[in-house]
């Protein structure tokens, strides 16, 4: 059930900025066209949620859940992105 | 989990038997009232021309088309009209005949179309039909008739079907309730 | 709802004889690869589109008597290319591509568990405007996840047929060919979805919430083994260890397979030999043909085993997870965590290691891999090192408690495996130029048992393109170089009148070889490897190199007439006695220090295995790669080797 999450009074920040199991709101996909097409279609466009998992030592790459799907980018792709972390008030809508 | 901001409008269209109709079927925003629509933000320009008529259900809005208008050439200034106004729908114009719509009659419109349509298609299958008999208070009440109602297993299957889906259209639904009266 | 019949995709009247043509659309872990082997089996095929490196896989289905194309569109989650791979697949939808017409249908094949981004693809298949039809994939594992999805109500919801596909039980291939053969009467939706990034959105919620999609919760399984298969500790001792036995199957238990092979062979050799009288027919046949044979086949152990190995982790979902742990390493080269396995077998065998670069999904990566893993230290090189490492340092020397023969061997290791690096850095920074970097981005999908039928053919199709266009190229090169090296045949007389005994057969080889084509060659190409201090009979056994790098062990085994060409310290004791025949060297010691540095590097760095160069040709489909490489690497080998014979030079 697609459920709303409520609106965030968290700063917009980039979504290689998260820490791992935080979830945020998706504001904004930057980047030149065809990296926001290409990234919009791979689940990340405004108003999804994304959750960083975990991420590789060394500044390696990230693994982001969002659409359903675990997806790997790197720092630089993640940069693009920005994000509003949600607050841990928000509603946790069921499964 | 996955689910969108507030701020996004969730609709699709579907084809019905009027090939000049499509149900936008809306997605948990109440519709203010059930009934013609006369006007609304986004879509007052389009009634009258390319649209001929619009006409809000429960959970969705049946816009037919003008002559001379075809849905592969017109159907994305519709759409985008469409979200304009189920982003304002307070404002909102009914025809002569909108009623509004309290809880219960939101549940017995759905609860009708699907019985009028998936559902009561699955019965017929079978040999067999349902019948609305009441809603209140979130309780809807239905009646089996022909082999569903012979068929203990029919019919469970039958009323689970229709709380299912009735409860996905409407969650706040109570129950679904057969009699045999 | 109604159905709507609709006119297919390129028309006419001639529909009726040709072959419908059907192509499977969806993301890389998806489940689409499972969908085209249970419509095609056996009956797949793979080649190249015209004009780029992408691979191409097609196949037949026969459904009711008809014949329908079934193509296999590379894995993508957007139809908007961003690379000239990609436009491939854009052309071909739009029927741009010689020779290739535009499918008539398209079955866009989804993961149930991933449904809110995968309908994000198929709103853009949409508006194609070609007949297009859904195939649900992993309704299993929806369930199992708690998840759920009425197949009927999302059909209704988007206008167009959808079926569901459990691959894995068989469940609903019978009603996916029915789907096919009725392609004529698929329904379209009664208007294209939207293309704004936020109606888009809505309309994918929409339809989601009209088909009772219940989102499945993330896989425990999956987080379960993640915690440790990716903790930086436990992870990487487990990634090493993975990638060990990796590394030995393909240097250690293909081993005995390989043996047999080339004993067979072997077998196969003495009796043809002892049958055919006619001392160059037999030649020909034993050492060309049957030798040849012999090289093809000795690779096919590796190739299946690397093969079934891939297949294996990648459909568990391992593959994805080993690349997330090297991507950094791997980046400081220009590539990309998904490189490193084709890095890692190329120290067994280059050949595996050169058809491993198909999981690279950029082009230009996979280029610039496939032309720094042959500088990688494989299994060929190791007998040309060990005999001149064993004329170079004498066994007991030691550096403390390591023999200095063990640490020269590491270190040409080493020099393999930085090289290999390095190379793909720089051609990848020829070939990047444009500055275009393309973004890096990789789904990590939920661990899944592996499919055998699946990884049986993910076996077979590689190991019967090797075969068929690979080995006719090094059956060839073989006879070729052979016939160098055996013509012209010597008469018993002209043996007799030239010193050199008819019946003792290792002077005979000796002698023919000498003269031989090859002999000349050699001696033509003295001026080239003069300053590195080869002489005529070195450059016979690079010659003969080219076929394999141990068979210039056994050539210069047999110039100098050793009893046993095939052992290496006869074989060190007889060419380390070589002097110089003519030149302003005449009379000095072939074999020193500068010299045999000079060979180990030059080994180190040329690319003489024409098996190599073929396998080349087959994966990118021209002969401009694998000349290139050869050119630089030769180049790299001589540089390195003058180098190498100088500094030496300056010690001794």
């Amino acid at each position: 059930m697609a459920s709303n999450a409520e609106l965030t009074s968290q700063p917009v920040v980039a979504l290689s900025g998260l820490r791992s199991g935080e979830r945020a709101v998706i504001t904004e996909v930057g980047g030149d066209p065809s990296i926001r097409h290409r990234m919009h279609l791979l689940g990340f466009t405004r108003g999804r949620e994304v959750s960083l998992v975990r991420r590789a030592p060394f500044n390696g790459p990230m693994v982001f859940r969002v659409c359903d799907a675990e997806m790997c980018l790197r720092e630089a792709q993640a940069r693009l992105v920005s994000v509003r972390r949600l607050d841990l008030a928000a509603d946790q809508s069921a499964a | 989990m996955s689910a969108p901001h507030s701020a996004v409008i969730s609709v699709h269209p579907e084809r019905t038997a009027n090939p000049d109709t499509l149900r936008w079927v809306v997605c948990h925003i109440p519709m203010p009232f059930a009934g013609p629509l006369q006007t609304a933000p986004g879509l007052g320009e389009l009634i009258g021309t390319v649209v001929s008529r619009a006409r809000v259900n429960a959970d969705s809005i049946d816009i037919t088309l003008a002559p001379g208008h075809d849905w592969r050439a017109d159907g994305a200034a519709v759409r985008h009209g469409l979200v304009v106004a189920l982003a304002r729908t307070d404002e909102w114009v009914g025809g002569a005949d909108a009623s509004r719509l309290g809880p219960d009659d939101v549940l017995r419109l759905c609860a009708c179309e699907l019985i009028d349509g998936p559902v009561g298609a699955i019965a017929t299958v079978h040999g067999g039909s349902i019948e609305l008999v009441d809603v209140s208070d979130g309780v809807v009440t239905v009646r089996m008739h022909g082999a569903c109602r012979g068929c203990p297993a029919a019919a469970i299957t039958m009323h689970q079907r229709l709380e299912s889906q009735l409860r996905r259209k409407v969650p706040s639904l109570r129950e679904v309730v057969s009699t045999a009266a | 709802m109604t159905a709507q019949p609709i006119a297919s995709g390129s028309g006419g009247a001639a529909l009726a004889e040709r072959q419908p043509r059907i192509a499977l659309i969806g993301s890389p872990n998806g489940g689409k690869t499972s969908i085209f082997n249970g419509l095609t089996g056996l009956h797949a095929k793979t080649g190249n589109y015209p004009g780029v490196t992408v691979s191409r896989t097609y196949g037949m289905c026969q459904i009711k008597g008809a014949n329908y194309n079934i193509e296999d569109l590379p894995g993508c989650y957007s139809l908007t290319p961003i690379s000239p791979d990609e436009q491939v697949v854009a052309d071909l939808l739009g029927g741009n591509v010689r020779g290739i017409e535009s499918p008539d249908g398209l079955l866009v094949v989804a993961d149930s568990t991933a449904l809110r981004r995968g309908l994000l693809l198929l709103a853009e298949v949409l508006q194609k405007q070609i007949p297009t039809a859904v195939v649900l994939t992993m309704a299993d594992e929806l369930r199992r996840r708690g998840g759920s999805i009425d197949q009927q109500a999302l059909s209704r919801a988007l206008g167009i047929p959808v079926v569901t596909v459990v691959a894995n039980r068989g469940i609903g291939i019978g009603e996916l060919r029915h789907l096919i053969a009725d392609w004529r009467n698929w329904s379209v939706p009664p208007i294209d979805p939207p293309q704004d990034p936020n109606e888009l959105a809505g309309w994918v919620d929409s339809v989601l919430d009209s088909a009772g999609y219940q989102v499945p919760v993330p896989d425990e399984r999956t987080l379960r083994i993640d915690k440790v298969l990716l903790h930086p500790v436990y992870g990487s001792i487990i990634f090493f260890a993975v990638m060990f036995v990796f590394f030995q199957a393909l240097f250690t238990w293909a081993a005995p397979l390989q043996d047999a092979i080339t004993n067979l062979l072997a077998m196969l050799g003495d009796w043809v030999s002892s049958v055919v009288t006619n001392s160059i027919l037999s030649g020909l046949i034993v050492n060309g043909v049957l030798g040849g044979v012999g090289t093809v086949l000795t690779f096919i152990p590796q190739i299946v085993l690397m093969f079934l190995l891939l297949a294996l982790l990648d459909s568990v979902g391992y593959m994805s997870r080993a690349a997330f742990l090297m991507d950094k390493v791997m980046s400081k080269a220009g590539l990309e965590g998904r490189a490193f396995v084709a890095v890692l077998s190329s120290f067994a065998c280059a050949i595996p290691g050169v058809m491993a670069t198909r999981t690279i999904p950029s082009s230009k990566d996979r280029i610039a891999t496939m032309l720094g893993v042959p500088l990688g230290t494989c299994s060929a090189r190791l007998p040309v090192y060990l005999l001149l490492v064993g004329m170079l340092v004498p066994s007991d020397a030691t550096l403390g408690p390591v023999s200095v023969q063990g640490i020269v061997m590491f270190l040409l290791y080493l020099l393999g495996g930085v090289s290999a690096m390095m190379a793909a850095w720089v051609v990848k920074k020829i070939t990047d130029r444009s500055g275009n970097l393309m973004p890096f981005y990789m789904e990590m999908p939920p661990y899944r048992l592996p499919r055998p039928k699946s990884v049986l053919l993910a076996m077979w199709e590689p190991t019967k393109a090797y075969l068929r266009k690979a080995g006719t190229i090094i059956l060839a090169a073989s006879v070729i170089i052979w016939a160098l090296t055996a013509i012209p045949g010597r008469s018993p007389q002209e043996l007799e009148a030239a010193g050199v005994d008819p019946t003792d057969s290792v002077a005979v080889t000796s002698y023919t070889m000498e003269n031989s084509i090859a002999g000349h060659i050699g001696k033509a190409i003295e001026p080239v490897f003069e300053p590195l201090g080869f002489d005529w009979r070195v450059n016979i056994a690079l010659v003969g190199s080219l076929v394999a790098r141990e068979v210039s062990v056994s050539t210069l085994g047999q110039l100098a007439a050793a009893s046993d060409p095939e052992d290496n310290s006869q074989v060190a004791q007889s060419i380390s006695q070589w002097t110089y025949t003519e030149g302003p060297h005449q009379g000095e010691k072939v074999f020193t220090a500068p010299t045999i540095v000079a060979l180990m590097l030059f080994f180190a760095f040329a690319l003489q295995c024409m098996s190599t160069l073929a396998v080349m040709r087959r994966e990118t489909n021209t002969w401009k790669w694998p000349a290139i490489a050869f050119g630089y690497m030769f180049v790299l080998a001589w540089v390195a080797g003058f180098i190498g014979h100088t500094i030496m030079s300056l010690f001794s």
